[in-house]
């Protein structure tokens, strides 16, 4: 599964040139974000996804759940845009009530997994010594254990569900995240401003609070939205497999679990879904690609 | 080693955490007195450390237990690895090819077309799910077209064509989520070293472009690409365990998510520890490779 591979995304251990992002403009940079076409691309859809999530009882035409028996299977119509599924279902519908599982459990578990890892990758990269050996060894402990298996485990337990899959999904990507808190302070704690500090007696939660956590914010931020679209693929895998949001709930990964069943009668049921998921990440993956190029130093090459 | 054992101790202690015993699976009729029979004979009455070291200690010898339809569990994971191995291997190499060429190709035109087609398709397949990509290709390929067939598998000794002609979509849909985390890789490591001094030296030698970005660039860019392989083994591993399903190929990945689907506690515990071995194998071949590809890990070695 390519789920957090995102993450892994070109941040070896690379030195920046800190403290020189806060002399920026937030308008420039907002410009310069703008003036990449596929930044622009990217947001712009992604707002169209976002409001389309939030108002979906006003946009979607049907009920997801309401049953068509006279329409099963149809094609696309006037009355039914992009068609029905097996059971008589507006496909158009399901796709948009299905957005609101995908983005949920997308900002949720990256949420989750920021709010795991990020302290403990701090900690890890502030103090090193033995506390570091030790969260260094569990985290590569956490990554040979596929995700997949955990994932299925948390599900078995807590009985499927979205939140369920959410917590796996947040919990499968907090170990990438850690290496990411940690690199960032580890480099963060040679900088010279961190010896200042260290020099004026600042204490050690003064230090990480005030001067190492906003330091390494915008580099969060990127991985974060980078990690969105990894954990919305996640999803709809797991829902895909049966454990993530159970149907008939709607979601994209249900939908496509659904379409297996005509394959060969109706393909388009498969298309649909997996369009809107790839749409979705992509359009993630587009912002965070150009959050990344004007907020990191190191691609201004 | 620390790592395999962590990881099988997780397992144990997560799969004790289920709720119900063991025990329960052996079927309904169970009489407080046979529960109790099976209770005692599987050590489920003893501590779980207890447990812990009786299974670990076993494990060692090679035997992992017998799973709950009686069958051993070693046995039935041996008969699974081969399927899988040759769709990993096959991932790899076809991803390997793609992603890294991709990625000499991204950087060498840094800036200009060929690279921004090159990432936009790395994007692409970064946001695409892989199951997804299974799906349609089965629509395309197998139920449309008839090229190759939708499921099933032959084995590679019965008839090496055939099997061929059953593993090529699975592990080429594999391939591509693991091309695409390859290519950005080894795009960044390729621009890295191609603006290193050496490289100004070998232009200035008048060496060909061939030779520059092969065997100068290309060399110190593949140790990033050798750690990205291992690093990504875990998700390869899940990844497998999807295609198998969807391809219907009765494989490894296919006996790890058959194992959660029943609720087979000795099997889930045999292919999760067989699972993390494998990763921390592969992770000290890759450390291997590192003094193959790069010099300074040979020396550091050998000083010590």
């Amino acid at each position: 599964m390519s789920f957090a591979n995102a993450v892994l995304e070109e941040n070896g251990p690379e030195s920046k040139s800190v403290g020189s992002r806060r002399t920026h403009s937030y308008w420039l940079l907002a410009r310069r974000f703008l003036r990449r076409p596929f930044s622009l691309v990217g947001l712009v859809i992604l707002a169209v996804f976002v409001t389309t999530a939030l108002f979906a009882s006003w946009v979607a035409p049907f009920s997801p759940s309401a049953t068509d028996f006279n329409a099963i299977l149809s094609g696309p119509s006037s009355h039914h845009l992009l068609g029905t599924d097996g059971l008589g279902r507006d496909v158009l519908s399901r796709l948009i009530w299905g957005s609101r599982a995908s983005l949920q459990a997308g900002v949720l578990a990256t949420l989750l997994a920021m709010a795991i890892a990020v302290p403990i990758g701090v900690v890890a990269g502030y103090y090193g010594g033995w506390v570091d050996l030790v969260i260094a060894r569990l985290t590569d402990v956490m990554l040979a254990f596929p995700f997949l298996i955990l994932a299925i485990g948390l599900a078995v337990i807590l009985s499927p569900s979205l939140t369920t899959a959410t917590l796996a999904l947040g919990i499968g990507t907090a170990p990438r995240m850690i290496r990411v808190a940690r690199g960032e302070s580890l480099t963060l704690r040679e900088a010279d401003f961190i010896r200042a500090a260290i020099a004026n007696s600042a204490s050690d939660a003064v230090i990480l609070a005030r001067h190492i956590l906003p330091n390494m914010v915008s580099t969060l931020i990127v991985q974060g939205t980078l990690l969105i679209p990894a954990a919305i693929i996640g999803e709809a895998t797991l829902s895909f497999l049966g454990f993530g949001v159970q149907p008939p709930a709607p979601s994209w990964g249900v939908m496509l679990a659904d379409s297996q069943a005509y394959l060969t009668q109706a393909p388009t049921q498969a298309l649909y879904p997996g369009l809107a998921i790839f749409l979705c990440s992509l359009s993630f993956n587009f912002v965070g690609d150009g959050l990344r190029e004007i907020l990191d130093p190191k691609t201004q090459r | 080693m620390v790592v395999v054992l962590l990881a099988s101790m997780l397992v144990f202690a997560g799969i004790r955490a289920l709720p119900g015993s063991p025990a329960d699976a052996f079927g309904t009729p169970s009489t407080p007195a046979t529960f109790a029979f099976i209770q005692h004979k599987y050590l489920l009455d003893r501590p779980l450390p207890v447990q812990y070291a009786k299974w670990i200690w076993l494990a060692l010898h090679g035997d992992l237990g017998v799973d709950e339809r009686g069958l051993p569990v070693g046995h039935t994971i041996v008969g699974r690895i081969p399927v899988t191995l040759e769709l990993a291997m096959l991932a790899i190499v076809f991803s390997t090819v793609l992603g890294v060429g991709a990625g000499v190709i991204a950087a060498w035109w840094q800036g200009r077309v060929p690279d921004y087609v090159v990432r936009l398709v790395a994007l692409a397949g970064l946001s695409v799910p892989g199951f997804w990509v299974a799906l349609v290709s089965i629509i395309v390929f197998a139920a449309n077209l008839h090229w190759l067939p939708a499921s099933g598998f032959v084995s590679l000794f019965s008839n090496p064509v055939q099997n061929l002609r059953h593993m090529i979509l699975p592990s080429v849909v594999l391939a591509l989520g693991l091309a695409a985390v390859l290519m950005r890789q080894t795009r960044s490591a390729m621009l890295d070293s191609l603006s290193a001094d050496y490289i100004r030296t070998a232009f200035a030698k008048g060496l060909s472009p061939w030779r520059i970005a092969g065997s100068h660039a290309l060399r110190n860019s593949l140790i990033t690409t050798t750690t990205v392989i291992g690093l990504e083994l875990g998700a390869l591993l899940s990844g497998v365990a999807i295609i198998e399903q969807i391809f219907g190929i009765s494989g490894f990945g296919q006996l790890t998510l058959q194992a959660v689907y029943d609720r087979d506690y000795p099997l889930m515990q045999g292919t999760v520890l067989v699972a993390a071995t494998g990763y921390v194998v592969v992770n000290l071949l890759v450390d291997l490779a590192y003094s193959l590809l790069d010099p300074r890990v040979r020396v550091a070695g050998a000083s010590q």
